[in-house]
Order: C-alpha cells, then structure tokens, then sequence
C-alpha cells in the first residue's frame, strides 16, 4: 500500500478508477489529501463527479431481504442443546420453502404463518428471535411477561 | 386484569428504552466474543443484528441464490459461534465473516456446473427507454448482468469494496493479494463494467 500523505493527479484517477468517487471507499491513508485535491482542482473534481456516474449505477443494484427463518437459526446455532426441538422445526420450514419455491406466490406466506406458529410455541423455551434490534426488546417484553406469572 | 396489563407494558417500554434508546452503549466485539464462548445468548444476538444482514446480502451476490447465501451466511455464523472460545481479541469480526462466507461462497461456485445468475434477466429495449422515465428494476437487472459477466476475481473485489464497503487491506486478505493487486482488479473491474453498461444501455451513463 501507498503511505504517501501527498496525492498528485495521477495518483487521484487512480484512486477514482480503482474505488470510485465516494471518500469512504478511498485508501484511508490517502483519503484526505485526495479530497483536498478535489476540492481545489476543478479538473479533478470533474474526474471525480464521472466517476460517481458509475457508482450511482452500480449502487441501483436491489439489496435482497433476510428471511425471518434465519436469523431465529442462527441464533440457535450459538445454543444448539438449548434449542434442538424448534430448531428441527425452523430447519423443515426453511427447507419446505425451497422445495415449493416454485409456488413461492403461494406458498411462502403459508410457510411463514407455520414458522410464526412454530416460533411462538417454542416462545416458553427461550424467547422469539427476529432480525434486527427487535430482537432484544421483543425478547426482554417475554422475559417481562414471565416475571408477572411468576 | 388491568393492573398486570400495565405492569406488563410498563416493563417493556423499559425495556425498549433500554435497548434502543441512545445511551445504550455499543459492546465492543471482542468483549462480545468472549461472551458467545461463555454462553451468553444476548451477544450472540448482537453480533447477529450487527453482521447477518451483510454477510447474507454478500453472499447473495457472490452466488446469485437467495437460499444458497442464506446457508453460506448460517455456516459463517456456526464456524463464529465455534470459533468463540479462542477469538483473538485484535482480530476484526466482521473481515474474519467476510474471509469465511467469501470461501464458501468459493467452494459452492466450484461445484456448480450452471451459471451465476439462474433467472432470465430482462435486458431493456433500448427503444422503450429512450425519452421514458427508467424503471429501477430495469437498471437493477441490468447492472447485474453487467456484474454477472465480469471476470469473477474483478467481480468479487468490487463485490468486497463496493457493495461491502471492507478497506482495500481487508479486500486483500479475504483474496489472498497484495492491495496493489486488488486495485488492479478493481479497476480493471470498474473499466469492463462501464464497457458493459455502455454496450447494454448507453442512455445510463449520460446524465
């Protein structure tokens, strides 16, 4: 890696051809000087905003969603004696939605209908998970809920 | 009946509070491994909020499957949760999941005998989008495919530094590099993707 503090215009397109225009993306130790530069040139400036063209492309691409399923078995992964019995279940759901998945349309809101069923049945063995920070305010609301019929 | 009631929503708007609100403070992983390795479910789910997301959207572009990247990412996981007793304190979780998945990703490619993408993927008429607003799913698709057809080492050091945003230090480690190889590939990357898109649909490199 270059340590260079300094950044020439020819060092700034290759910067911007490797990583494109976003700063972020930059070599860190390269990231400011390259910014001053763009800053102060309006040659690399211009350089920078083509390459941003790219980026804007590149960045349209869809981010595909997390399946409830998982992460619930990811985390049982981490207790796997704890969780056997739901996670045999959560394992045949997940693997029941791939066999159907040519009737995805029709069959995976069934299938997570099983899945929420299955997961609220096991709730008593150690709470439900989901993705996401939900996952410890749903959980402690369980944990609360099992202080009161105590 | 009310009282239990309240006393059951007062306890979870504390903690909702508690776990959203903004003096939570952010456990650092190592801590958190060390306590994975002693059993502690609550920062296995941190860890999981923080990572499973991008390492399954990593996944998911590496192999073109949902379902595949969704094992990849609980394999990932699984070689953590068994890696947690040893973790070193230094080391970065989320390089060390990309090194993982990047690797299973590797193998599952190996053992395919059809292409990346599996989906017939509508390439735009360019009649169609000249003079009409651009459907996102369009661009989407088409950008895919010009990523699908890029040589698969350029494709994945744009698929680490781009979409997964790692440093060009970590880009190198995870492919086994030094990080002027990986600019190489990232460039020489970003040159054909451009070529590609400009073949495909001219009209999205204009303004």
């Amino acid at each position: 890696m270059r340590g260079r503090a300094r950044v020439d215009l020819a060092r700034f397109v290759e910067i911007l051809n490797a990583y494109g225009a976003e700063p972020r993306r930059w070599p860190a130790a390269e990231c400011a000087a390259a910014l001053a530069l763009a800053e102060t040139s309006p040659h690399a400036a211009a350089l920078r905003e083509e390459a941003a063209r790219l980026d804007r492309l590149m960045d349209r691409v869809g981010v595909h969603s997390v399946s409830p399923g998982l992460a619930a078995a990811v985390l049982m992964d981490a207790e796997p004696a704890r969780h056997a019995p739901l996670r045999r279940l959560i394992d045949l759901v997940r693997t029941l939605s791939r066999d159907v998945r040519p009737y995805g349309g029709v069959w995976r809101p069934a299938l997570a209908l099983l899945l929420a069923t299955g997961l609220g049945l096991g709730a008593g063995m150690g709470g439900v998970v989901q993705t996401g920070p939900a996952v410890t305010v749903l959980d402690n609301a369980l944990g609360a809920y099992g202080e009161l019929v105590e | 009946m009310a009282q239990p009631l309240v006393k059951l929503r007062v306890l979870a708007e504390g903690a909702i509070g508690a776990a959203t609100g903004p003096e939570a403070p952010e456990v650092p992983e190592a801590v958190l491994m060390q306590r994975v390795g002693n059993g502690d479910r609550e920062a296995a789910r941190l860890l999981i909020d923080r990572h499973l997301g991008r390492i399954t959207a990593f996944s998911n572009r590496m192999l073109g499957d949902a379902a595949e990247a969704e094992d990849v990412a609980q394999e990932t996981f699984l070689r953590l949760w068994r890696h947690a007793g040893r973790w070193e304190p230094r080391a970065l979780i989320g390089t060390w999941l990309h090194r993982v998945a990047y690797n299973l990703c590797i193998d599952r490619l190996r053992r395919r005998r059809s292409a990346p993408l599996d989906e017939a993927r509508d390439v735009a008429d360019p009649a169609l989008a000249a003079g009409t607003v651009v459907h996102l799913k369009q661009v989407s698709d088409t950008v895919e495919r010009a990523l699908a057809t890029l040589p698969e080492r350029q494709r994945h050091a744009i698929l680490l530094v781009h979409y997964q945003e790692l440093g060009n230090i970590q880009a190198a480690a995870i492919l086994g590099v030094s990080v002027e190889a990986v600019e190489s590939l990232l460039a020489r990357g970003r040159r054909s993707l451009k070529q590609r898109l400009a073949a495909l649909r001219p009209d999205l490199l204009g303004d």
